[in-house]
């Protein structure tokens, strides 16, 4: 690797955050070469994969495969274990966050939850709940669904919020062309 | 009521074009707020509200010749519409106004 050519694991994520934006990729180059250090590219390339919203479905289905490990992993957990306090607290926060933040979202999240979640629950507490158990817990089952559904929605809602929704930059509330 | 929005970013950025003039594309409105102001800016977070700004007819863009040293890739020049110059100078008498009045500010250059 010369010096004058952008790391190469650097550059690719660029060009993969920038969404086919060569004009912003050949404006990173052009300034690496002109003498941006290594360190410089590297955090542009980071900051960009944290900032920039993701349209490439090739990168939608990568995020998703730990998310869907992550899922089938929680889902494996509440079958055998009743400790769901954590995950409501989560519920709760995610809940608060998402309501302020964009609320169609919430939405959506709460209908994939339901869809998710539903079936591992009845099956779960027909199976191995206890009468005096059964309706805490199959509240419990549900609302952690939620919970752990909306964490792992959190960045992608993040990055697609970035651009146009309420974590883009707040406007100046002037009026103007008085 | 005549209503239109700017962040701080987006005035910065339409000033920094301003300033530049013609040749204003991502590296050189980024040199321009960094010289200026004294800030580190992220390109990638230019070019987000350079698109924001396009999209309400404040900018226009256009592409010039791909060069080597870009890896062949061209450059996308930028340019204030009337309507964006209109927002710079309304931002500019709102803030003006705001500015006005404050005792705390009086005396001062800041």
């Amino acid at each position: 690797m010369t010096p004058h050519t952008p790391p190469r694991l650097a550059a690719m994520l660029v060009r993969l955050a920038a969404g086919g934006n060569d004009a912003l990729v050949g404006d990173l180059e052009e300034q690496f070469r002109s003498g941006r250090s290594r360190r410089w590219y590297w955090s542009q390339a980071a900051r960009m994969m944290l900032r920039r919203p993701i349209r490439d479905p090739r990168v939608q289905i990568v995020a998703a495969i730990p998310a869907l490990l992550v899922l089938g992993i929680s889902l494996g957990w509440w079958g055998t274990s009743r400790i769901a306090v954590p995950v409501l607290l989560g519920l709760t926060f995610t809940s608060w966050k998402l309501w302020r933040l964009h609320r169609t979202s919430l939405v959506l999240l709460y209908a994939i939850s339901v869809a998710l979640v539903l079936p591992e629950w009845m099956v779960g507490t027909t199976l191995l709940m206890t009468d005096g158990d059964r309706l805490f817990w199959a509240i419990a089952r549900v609302l952690a669904g939620y919970g752990v559904v909306g964490v792992l929605m959190i960045p992608f809602l993040i990055l697609r919020l970035d651009r146009s929704g309420p974590l883009a930059e707040p406007p100046i509330s002037l009026s103007l062309g008085r | 009521m005549d209503r239109q929005f700017l962040t701080d970013f987006e005035l910065i950025i339409l000033l920094a074009i301003l300033r530049v003039g013609d040749s204003a594309y991502g590296v050189s409105i980024a040199n321009e707020i960094e010289q200026t102001g004294g800030r580190t800016v992220l390109l990638a977070a230019i070019y987000t509200a350079l698109d924001r700004l396009e999209g309400n007819a404040l900018v226009t863009s256009s592409y010039g010749d791909p060069t080597p040293e870009r890896g062949g890739r061209a450059k996308r020049f930028f340019k204030v519409t009337p309507k964006g110059l209109k927002a710079v100078k309304d931002t500019q008498r709102s803030f003006v106004s705001l500015w006005s009045g404050i005792p705390q500010l009086k005396g001062g250059t800041a």
